[in-house]
């Protein structure tokens, strides 16, 4: 049998088998090694930037230093969450904010329910500020714009709570939940 | 528990059917008993559902009282336990229909026992959990005497007729695909000692008219959950590559390119002669493992479905039937003596096709396991997202796009590869032409990301306009298929247009929507910025939903109040009406009662209360009661609580938005959240048009304003209309087919 499989002899079956057992082994070495490492035992690691695991290393971190707090919650099937990490996290101002002023903390809601509870963060993306010594500024439940982010990090880091603005004239009525 | 005896006895009778028909015997009235329980067992449940039995754990978990009929049957397929005797139900019809064809050779035999077989491991993996487990077995705390008021209900996502059909098209695609892998394993074994000339004869219309059978049905699931996804879901698409729409188009792909490997194998016994069974084998067990990364709970995926209990017993039967497999395949391999005939060109292009199939499984396979195998042995995560399916598939796909080309064109003479050459070409240099950076497979220029690996920057520049030659190749050998007087060819040829409608469609629908948000308020036009395109809010109508039944609270009625009513004391009274108008004053509401020709104001704390309601009241009364900064006095009012006669189900918010275009009103429509106690559904307005729809999300009014998104959708009418033909041209082959067909042309 083995004298059949390296005989010189090259049918186009024998070339179209081999390249693709070639293409497949080169796709999943090449793979395994390409794709970014979103987080480990330590940290999380999205856009470039360090985010502890869970809420209380933040807290203490936060404690130490006296940085707000930005509690970030996602998950790796979240579409609007790639989305951030795509074309939010990564803007320059945001990241000099992100890196300088703020202690960072990424909760995956696939592992760490426990902190999801605690704030009760149902679904991601989750934006939530808190002050270093764990008050709750302002959240933000969902996606939102590089210019959104960046005032509320303004307003955070400066410590004022971010101004909401309700627009003038009537609303129809909310229900208050 | 009681119902268990019907999957016992379908159990017992199925395992001497297997003895049997093993032994090369007759199991005709043994095969019709063990499918006639399993139907029965079937129809029972859904029985339950209908009746609403809300003592079995399962209806409970999925059903409610209020559900039209239509979605308590969709109830019956909600969870794992349902669709797993569902599964073994259909396995068990293929099986019958085996039986009551009536050939009865060796092979068929054999054939059928195996499918029982795997129909067996299904009733095992049902009894596991069984779905007629009542409340009291499941919660030992219930007293026996307790019968609940109402059921869990219905994950609200499912309330839409395209998801109420998506969950029954997946399981039949799965299980039909049950008879082609048991006829693929037997024909391995037999040919081992011996000619698999006897057994070609009724094993390959066998196959071809189930395979076909089952590839209809995988088709329509995911194209209704991909139709559904861009409906409902409201994030503006289709598909996200998520492991759980991957795996369901990983044994798709696979069984595509089986089928092309059968038409060859038909033609020639001798030809693929391995190669056949064992994909079609493999796509079995492929199915198995979209099951496997469904309900196990290990891969991270947005479809929570909830960790099922039968991981374990179905990585057993995966690893069985791969193993069965591929150790008879190589069985057969080694004994295969030379002999091979001289392979023409046809027959390579059409092995080059099926390897490209086995290469795109392999990358959606592979997208799907390793971060789940990586997070396994390290405990870290790594991050596959969209772009590493759309990057990987990219050159294969486009590669099997031009040997389609080539393979429809039904002739392989110098001129025609020269004709691919050229096409080959063309579709090459385009993908160097990219008018801007939108045009990228992967437009890596919109992110920021550092260090992304040469060949991911290098692929992903590809440019899309490669896909226009490729579809211009499959697009005219098709219509020269279509003047063809074979309905079959016809068939192929609507296939693989409908193929093209499709390719088209989703990448540049993709790749040209564009998307935008705002913040707006009614009345007002907003203008989107960067384009010239505005929203205008024309209404927002808030109201909740309520079941028919009329709860029966002892009250009065406004006539009756005002005849026992005494002025002056300390009294409660319990009051029902009509609310006629209700508006909030900060944390509590005033609500005006109306019935029998008289009033009655309520103040309370429930917000909730819209007009047109009937409620009941129940407190104290004041009189001559003023409220001087809205200038109001009411005769009477009473303080208190407010329940609603009918019970609220869902809580609606419907926003009238129209788009306009300059001045020119574009499209129109509504657009709605519907929030269920287990969660919100959205209604996206979608106003569809030939060249792009206009596709508005709304997610309710927040304290802020209403939040909109507009999105423009070019050209995913195609994909539609793609999938339809597509379909369309299956069923034809499968009715039509002069060879394999139902009905004889």
């Amino acid at each position: 049998m083995l004298r059949k499989a390296v005989m010189v002899d090259m049918t186009p079956k024998k070339t179209i088998t081999i390249a693709v057992l070639v293409v497949v082994v080169l796709f999943v070495y090449y793979s395994i090694n390409a794709a970014p490492l979103v987080s480990d035992e330590k940290y999380t690691y999205i856009s470039d930037l360090k985010w502890y695991k869970t809420y209380d290393e933040g807290v203490r971190v936060a404690n130490e230093t006296g940085k707000p707090i930005f509690v970030y919650f996602w998950a790796i099937w979240c579409k609007f969450c790639e989305k951030l990490h795509t074309e939010v996290y990564p803007d320059p101002e945001v990241q000099r904010y992100l890196r300088e002023d703020f202690v960072l903390v990424a909760v995956d809601l696939d592992e760490n329910k426990k902190d999801a509870q605690r704030f009760g963060v149902q679904f991601p993306p989750h934006l939530l500020f808190l002050s270093s010594d764990g008050e709750i500024i302002t959240r933000i439940p969902g996606f939102v714009s590089k210019d959104v982010l960046l005032s509320v990090l303004r307003d955070v880091k400066k410590g004022t709570a971010p101004e909401i603005e309700i627009p003038e004239g009537e609303l129809p009525q909310t229900r208050i939940k | 528990m009681l119902d268990d005896t019907l999957l016992y006895s379908s159990l017992g009778l199925g395992l001497v059917s297997v003895y049997y028909l093993f032994r090369g015997r007759d199991a005709r009235n043994i095969t019709r008993a063990y499918a006639a329980l399993l139907m029965m067992a079937f129809i029972l449940l859904v029985y339950y559902f209908v009746t609403t039995n809300l003592t079995i754990n399962y209806v409970w978990s999925y059903t409610s009282k209020d559900l039209p009929l239509f979605y308590k049957l969709s109830g019956v397929l909600g969870g794992q336990q349902g669709t797993l005797l569902f599964w073994a139900m259909l396995i068990a019809i293929g099986a019958l229909w085996m039986n009551e064809r009536g050939v009865r050779e060796g092979f068929e035999k054999m054939t059928q026992g195996v499918v029982i077989l795997v129909g067996l491991y299904f009733i095992v993996l049902t009894l596991l959990d069984s779905p007629f487990k009542t409340i009291y077995d499941a919660n030992p705390d219930i007293p026996r005497d307790f019968i609940p008021t109402d059921g869990n209900g219905l994950n609200p996502l499912l309330i839409d007729p395209w998801m109420a059909v998506h969950p029954p098209f997946i399981f039949l695609g799965y299980a039909a695909l049950t008879v082609p892998f048991a006829a693929a394993l037997v024909y391995l074994f037999r040919s081992l000692n011996g000619s698999s000339k006897e057994m070609h004869r009724s094993w390959v219309p066998l196959v071809v008219q189930w395979s076909r059978v089952s590839w209809l049905f995988l088709t329509l699931g995911i194209a209704v959950g991909g139709f559904w996804s861009y409906k409902v879901l409201g994030w503006g698409g289709f598909w996200a590559w998520d492991p759980v729409e991957t795996s369901s188009l990983i044994p798709w792909l696979l069984l595509t390119g089986t089928l092309h490997a059968l038409t060859e194998h038909g033609r020639n016994r001798k030809r693929y002669d391995i190669m056949t069974p064992v994909l079609l084998g493999l796509s079995f067990v492929l199915v198995l493992y979209a099951t496997l990364v469904t309900r196990s709970g290990f891969f991270e995926s947005i479809h929570a479905f909830g960790s099922g209990t039968v991981g374990t017993y179905l990585v057993v039967l995966l690893f069985l039937c791969a193993s069965a497999t591929i150790s008879l395949g190589i069985l057969k391999y080694l004994r295969t003596e030379g002999g091979e005939e001289k392979w023409r060109r046809r027959t390579v292009i059409f092995y080059g096709a099926v390897m490209l199939f086995v290469v795109l499984t392999f990358i959606s396979f592979w997208g799907v396991t390793f971060p789940a195998l990586y997070k396994l042995f390290t405990g870290n995560k790594v991050s596959v997202g969209i772009s590493f399916f759309n990057l990987w598939s990219y050159p294969f796909f486009i590669l099997l796009m031009l040997l389609a080309g080539l393979g429809l064109s039904h002739n392989t003479s110098k001129s025609k590869l020269r004709e691919f050459g050229g096409y080959l070409a063309a579709t090459v240099v385009l993908a160097f032409v990219n008018p801007s950076d939108i045009w990228n497979i992967v437009d890596y220029s919109a992110v920021v990301t550092p260090d992304k690996p040469f060949l991911y920057t290098f692929l992903g520049s590809a440019s899309s306009l490669s896909f226009i030659p490729p579809s211009i190749y499959i697009l005219s050998s098709s219509f020269r298929r279509l003047q063809r007087r074979n309905p079959r060819e016809v068939g192929v040829g609507v296939i693989h247009i409908g193929i093209v409608l499709i390719i088209l469609g989703a990448v540049f629908s993709t790749l040209f929507s564009q998307e935008y948000s705002l913040r707006a308020r009614v009345g007002d036009t907003y203008p989107v910025e960067g384009t010239p395109y505005s929203l205008q809010v024309v209404d927002i109508r808030q109201y909740l939903n309520f079941s028919e039944e009329t709860l029966d609270v002892p009250s009065l009625t406004l006539g009756e109040f005002y005849q026992v009513y005494e002025p002056g004391k300390n009294k409660t009274y319990v009051v029902r009406g009509v609310a006629e108008e209700a508006f909030s004053l900060g944390h509590v509401a005033l609500v005006r009662l109306t019935g029998e020709g008289k009033e009655l104001w309520v103040a309370t704390d429930n917000l909730n209360v819209f007009p047109g309601t009937e409620i009941v009241a129940r407190g104290y009364v004041l009189e001559g009661f003023s409220l001087p900064s809205i200038n109001l006095t009411m005769e009477h009012i009473l303080f208190g609580q407010v329940r609603f006669l009918k019970k609220p189900i869902s809580y609606t918010q419907e926003a009238e938005i129209v788009v306009l275009s300059g001045d020119k009103k574009v499209a129109h429509g509504v657009a709605k959240v519907v929030e269920y106690p287990r969660g919100d559904v959205k209604r996206v307005m979608i106003d569809r048009g030939i060249f792009r729809d206009y596709y508005v999300i709304f997610t309710g009014v927040d304290e802020q304003g209403i939040p909109l998104t507009l999105k423009i959708m070019p050209l995913v009418n195609y994909l539609w209309l793609g999938i339809i033909l597509f379909v369309l041209g299956v069923i034809g082959v499968i009715l039509y087919d002069p060879r394999y067909g139902v009905i004889k042309w």
